[in-house]
């Protein structure tokens, strides 16, 4: 917390010493919302008998996003600050937290060179739900893939951006830094990325590639087109030289490392009176393929049957290498969404589904915007699959959000 | 009905271009038949050169002003319409601030942006309110086009048909005028609420544009625009736009005050109101997708 307030003190020292102009434009805008979440445990989920990891079934969160921009009337730099914090409260404890998500200053120095440095929110491919080449992003989620709480969280990292005849080229350093080691803070190591992007013949095109300490070696493309008036193609590409993973064999725990390709295809359609869909496929070489997940599931039953006689260990073990939409190779997505009623309502449908066992996640939701800075909405997550499918592992059976937001 | 005046000048524009083609040099068809067509009207020719080239000149007449009128229309129309769009748009590169007001019945909700346009096809929309939708960008480039949302912090490549508020489209807030996008043609005259106005056909030069065709009513006696209509590529008439206020900006007259209705749907309207336009010179990389939100 300190430490975030000495950021800004330097960098605004900084700011008011080295650059100067006239009328510095300030904007201040934010968010603050609630949302209440209803989460009945799964009975049948083999990761969770009897509720022994003590799933609450009521749940409440409280959020707020305050962004800050200072930028001179020339544009030649800019102080950009997000603060976010949450608190999030069930029965048993309330955790809260104050972040800076973002918090970086960048400066022109040329009409073709800009440098920024400090923490700032990278999105890097054409995706909506998985970004392939995405490879600084924050971990999206693709049942929230607009993150409509706000809590994306930057990473640090010093960047040129190069303009160079119709071509943005972007060159970052990442610094990893143990910021709460034991002997203090210490860099690690640091990583790189680069992406170079044009628009060529209408279509969005970009060359992205990682590596260095704390960043996947990687090579990645994106594009993505709009066909006619109502039609938005996209894809993204990947490949991976050396990750890592642990491979379940049905008895423990392999660790390997491995090149794969990620590849995502999707369209976006726009249909009269305000309906938009969105397709996506998404090919991930490092999910599980039909054996290892086979391995997985028995090692599951095994070590449920291990904890009646006290033995919670390889199940939680389980459970900690359980993460949804990771269980598989090929995913599917869809999203259709309405604005109607004068504007005033929104009506959203997801799906997600694991195209090898079929299971999914269904989630409707209505956001009712009652004042233009205020909106009410509920969230339905429903899902589907048997006992067996990755969907059915999950702890929960259905996800109820009801939710307020005020915007400032 | 074409005025007399109108004759005249579309006679004047038929004398420059034949005087055009009669001094090119070398001996094309165009340049012949353009010599033949001159020395007739000047009362020169004579019975004899008529008896032999009579066929090849009527011929050639005839090609000519069959070559010629529909592209002497189109250059007529085209600069009725570079005109209309001095009115839309009389600077190069500038900064507007634009506001939306959308009427529901008895209802209305307002909206304010700022515009950074270059040149014809670059511009860019900055969402100034309501708070709910601070922070946001909307780029577009000719008939590309992004949204750009703080919280995601990611351009998102949209497709023209995608809202930005009541019944105006992205592309009426950003895109301020139409010789870029369309092929202009005059299709007639009208008066609209005792104005005489030119009625100007205007059609898509590609598919992915809102509105494959417009049709545009335009002042005779200024080319201001009154008003116009917007027709999909299945031919429905989606929208009327009426243009309703002309003001002093920056000292130039300009449309201040625009109105767009739903013909679909009575009673559902949206202003755009427009102010503090400024000449300003804007960095290059402001249009480029990847620096949305960076300044």
């Amino acid at each position: 917390m300190l430490r975030s307030f000495a950021w800004v003190g330097i960098i605004a020292s900084v700011m008011c010493l080295g650059v100067r102009a006239d009328t510095p434009d300030f904007r201040l805008f934010g968010s603050v919302g609630n949302e209440t979440h209803l989460t009945p445990g799964n009975p049948s989920s083999r990761l969770n008998p009897g509720n022994f990891l003590k799933v609450e079934t009521v749940s409440n969160s409280i959020d707020f996003n305050l962004f800050t921009d200072i930028v001179p009337e020339d544009k030649t730099w800019k102080f950009h600050l997000k603060l976010l914090g949450f608190n999030n409260w069930n029965r048993d404890h309330t955790v809260s937290k104050l972040e800076v998500g973002e918090l970086n200053f960048s400066v022109s120095l040329a009409s073709w060179l800009d440098v920024e440095a400090g923490r700032s929110i990278e999105k890097w491919g054409t995706g909506y739900a998985w970004n392939p080449t995405g490879v600084v992003n924050p971990r999206k989620n693709p049942s929230d893939p607009n993150d409509r709480r706000g809590l994306y969280r930057g990473v640090d990292n010093v960047k040129a951006d190069l303009f160079v005849h119709d071509w943005n080229i972007e060159l970052l350093a990442v610094p990893e830094v143990d910021w709460a080691g034991k002997q203090g803070k210490r860099l690690m190591g640091a990583g790189w990325a680069v992406r170079a992007y044009r628009l060529i013949q209408g279509v969005d095109f970009s060359l992205s590639a990682s590596g260095g300490s704390g960043l996947p070696n990687s090579q990645g493309v994106s594009v993505s087109r709009v066909v006619g008036n109502a039609l938005e193609l996209h894809a993204e590409a990947a490949a991976f030289q050396d990750s890592v993973r642990f491979r379940p064999t049905g008895t423990g725990w392999k660790p390997q490392t491995k090149k794969h390709l990620d590849l995502l295809l999707g369209g976006q359609y726009t249909f009269p009176r305000n309906m938009n869909l969105v397709v996506e496929y998404y090919h991930s070489g490092n999910g599980l393929d039909r054996e290892e997940w086979r391995g997985y599931r028995d090692m599951v039953i095994t070590a449920a049957q291990e904890l009646p006689a006290g033995y919670p260990i390889p199940l939680l073990m389980d459970n900690l290498y359980y993460s949804v939409l990771t269980m598989a190779r090929d995913y599917a997505f869809g999203r259709f969404y309405w604005l109607f009623h004068h504007d005033k309502l929104e009506a959203e449908v997801l799906a997600l589904t694991n195209l090898r066992d079929g299971s999914s996640l269904i989630r409707p939701g209505l956001y009712w915007k009652i004042h233009p800075n205020w909106s009410l909405y509920w969230l339905q997550g429903e899902l589907l699959g048997g006992a067996s499918t990755e969907f059915g592992h999950l702890h929960v059976s259905r996800v109820s959000d009801f939710g307020v937001r005020y915007s400032f | 009905m074409i005025s007399r005046t109108d004759r005249a000048r579309r006679g004047s524009y038929r004398a420059v271009s034949v005087a055009y083609f009669a001094e090119r040099p070398g001996p094309s068809l165009f340049a012949k038949t353009a010599r033949i067509l001159l020395d007739a009207r000047a009362g020169s020719l004579r019975k004899k050169r008529y008896a032999h080239g009579s066929v090849t000149a009527l011929i050639g007449l005839l090609s000519l002003i069959l070559l010629l009128a529909p592209s002497l229309f189109a250059a007529d129309a085209a600069e009725i319409l570079k005109q209309v769009d001095i009115f839309r748009n009389p600077l190069d590169s500038f900064v507007l601030d634009v506001k939306v007001i959308t009427h529901r019945k008895n209802e209305s909700e307002t909206a304010t942006f700022k515009v950074y346009g270059q040149g014809l096809d670059k511009s860019l929309v900055e969402f100034v309110s309501p708070a709910s939708e601070k922070g946001r960008y909307l780029l577009m480039l000719r008939d590309a086009m992004w949204i750009y949302m703080p919280n995601t912090r990611k351009p998102i490549r949209i497709s023209p048909l995608q809202r930005l508020m009541g019944e105006a489209s992205n592309g009426d807030v950003a895109r301020t005028n139409y010789t870029v996008d369309y092929l202009p043609e005059v299709a007639g005259e009208d008066v609209v609420d005792g104005v005489q106005a030119y009625v100007l056909e205007l059609k898509a030069k590609d598919n992915d544009l809102s509105y494959s065709r417009v049709k545009l009513w335009v002042a005779k006696r200024n080319y201001e625009p009154i008003q116009a209509d917007f027709f999909v590529i299945s031919g429905m008439h989606m929208k009327r736009a009426y243009f309703k206020e002309l003001g002093i900006m920056n000292g130039r007259r300009t449309v201040t005050g625009m109105e767009i209705h739903d013909v679909r749907q009575k009673g559902l309207w949206t202003e755009l109101k427009y102010s503090g336009l400024q000449q300003k010179t804007v960095s290059d990389k402001l249009f480029n997708k990847n620096y949305l939100g960076k300044w």
